[in-house]
């Protein structure tokens, strides 16, 4: 361990040389880094709230891994197949489903944004990978109201004059009804999961990440984009109305592949594509 | 909302010295941070539990405590309301013997370290009956209300099997694994009464094998 420490200190001045400049003149100053992972299936399964009891949860729409179901293991996901591009990105992510007149409608787009924002910038210039094997709930599925239990947010595609909200909105015809969720991007540096699947992470305080939880890791934000608009009343998700929309994340990224992403695009705040490389 | 996260900017060639000084700094900092330096190598696997019991042991103790804490109210509501003795013989020794089986789950999970409060309680989860069929419920009288009450306890009892069933499978501590296993044979007998009791057919409601039918999905 002191070894491995050791070997990081000793590359610091190798750091102080010129960097390899980019082909473009400039670099789009935004830590992030994304991953398009389209539906997969569907079941009222949790490998996180209810692992290894199949049909015990409401019913859930999986993104990114084709394999998950309520026995899931890090290592099924390291061994499936998955939608994500880029295709190292065996991670699985779910959501409620939502249902317009009782029929399920799965998303047209969906993209997981890995972001340094939130934190100052000496602050994202210390990010750590996401650490492999991580499981995190976000949102609230318990949440009784649009009011401060719920995180998640609703709002339209293609129509910012459509104010977001809390619970699903009204979007104009030929738009998207969409939703945003941020997960928490601080880790306490030694859990991958907890009893409620949630206080292993936090989020920021005041632009740096709270002392019980003081590792910054880059921050999920999840943005799904259903074919759907209109009458809200339509809507419903399996756990009830739009305030409870909740996001799960089982983290199977290859580890070289998330610190690649993080060393180049996160610390030094580059956007970069789904191949990690700056746009 | 625009399609990207967030708004951009850009950054000229000028930047790069104060770029590599806060490069270098940030690379300090991470070393020292680094899950290596600080943490054990290996986290753990699975949410840390008390031994013997796994994360699907505590998973199911929970949802079944749910479960049997959520059904109460409405077998309470079956001898005011319905005509059928059968039925509200059955309705009776069900909340009995549920408010024994969840005293028996409470216990159990105590033991595993999860005394606070039940995370699903307030929770809909498939086959619960939800406030809104509770309200329902309350306005029915004889072959109506008999009807509905079948359908949403029928459901409550195929997804107490079904979740049962997970806990004998995949539970790691043994007497979790056999009390779940007495349970999952109770509440079969106890739909195939309701199923009895209830002689006019159940609308909807048709003992699916496999995977009960949940309630929140229909």
């Amino acid at each position: 361990m002191i070894k491995r420490c050791l070997r990081l200190l000793a590359v610091l001045p190798l750091l102080l040389l010129p960097l390899p400049q980019p082909a473009s003149a400039a670099v789009i100053r935004v830590a992030e880094f994304p991953a398009d992972c389209p539906f997969s299936h569907r079941l009222p399964d949790d490998p996180i709230v209810f692992p290894g009891l199949p049909g015990a949860s409401h019913m859930h729409s999986f993104f990114g891994s084709r394999v998950t179901n309520a026995h899931t293991t890090l290592a099924d996901l390291q061994n499936g197949a998955t939608t994500c591009n880029p295709s190292v990105d065996r991670s699985s992510y779910w959501v409620p489903t939502l249902y317009r007149d009782g029929v399920a409608v799965e998303p047209a787009i969906v993209t997981f944004y890995y972001l340094g924002e939130g934190v100052r910038d000496d602050v994202i210039a210390t990010t750590q990978p996401t650490p492999l094997g991580l499981r995190v709930v976000a949102g609230n599925a318990k949440a009784t109201g649009p009011d401060g239990s719920s995180i998640a947010r609703w709002s339209c595609l293609h129509a910012g004059q459509v104010a977001p909200s809390k619970d699903f909105v009204t979007c104009p015809a030929g738009t998207m009804l969409e939703s945003y969720l941020d997960f928490p991007q601080c880790w306490n540096g030694r859990d991958l999961d907890s009893a409620d699947h949630k206080s292993h992470m936090a989020y920021p305080v005041a632009g740096q990440c709270p002392s019980t939880h003081p590792v910054a890791v880059p921050k999920l934000r999840q943005v799904i984009r259903y074919p759907v608009s209109g009458d809200p009343s339509r809507f419903r998700l399996s756990s009830g109305g739009g305030f409870t929309m909740h996001g799960d994340f089982f983290n199977a990224w290859p580890p070289a592949e998330m610190e690649r992403r993080v060393r180049d695009c996160i610390r030094p705040i580059v956007k970069c594509g789904p191949d990690g490389r700056p746009l | 909302m625009t399609p990207g996260p967030s708004g951009r900017a850009r950054v000229r060639p000028a930047g790069r010295v104060r770029r590599v000084a806060a490069r270098a700094l940030a690379l300090v900092v991470a070393a020292l941070l680094a899950p290596g330096c600080s943490a054990p190598e290996d986290g753990p696997a699975t949410v840390r539990q008390e031994p013997p019991y796994n994360a699907t042991d505590v998973a199911w103790l929970r949802l079944a405590e749910a479960l049997h804490g959520r059904a109460l109210p409405m077998l309470a509501l079956a001898p005011e309301r319905s005509r059928s003795r059968p039925l509200i013989g059955l309705a009776g020794r069900l909340a009995a013997a549920h408010e024994t089986g969840r005293a028996r789950l409470r216990t159990l999970l105590a033991r595993a370290g999860q005394a606070g409060e039940n995370p699903h309680a307030q929770h809909d989860m498939p086959g619960m009956p939800t406030s809104a069929d509770l309200e329902a419920l309350r306005g029915l009288r004889g072959d109506a209300f008999d009807r509905r009450f079948a359908r949403l306890a029928g459901a409550y009892l195929d997804q107490l099997v079904l979740v049962a069933e997970g806990e004998q499978r995949s539970g790691g501590d043994a007497e979790v694994r056999r009390l779940a296993a007495g349970m999952a044979r109770r509440h079969a007998a106890e739909r195939a009464e309701l199923r009895r009791s209830v002689p006019h057919g159940i609308n909807g409601w048709d003992f699916p094998p496999g995977r009960a039918k949940l309630i929140s999905d229909q």
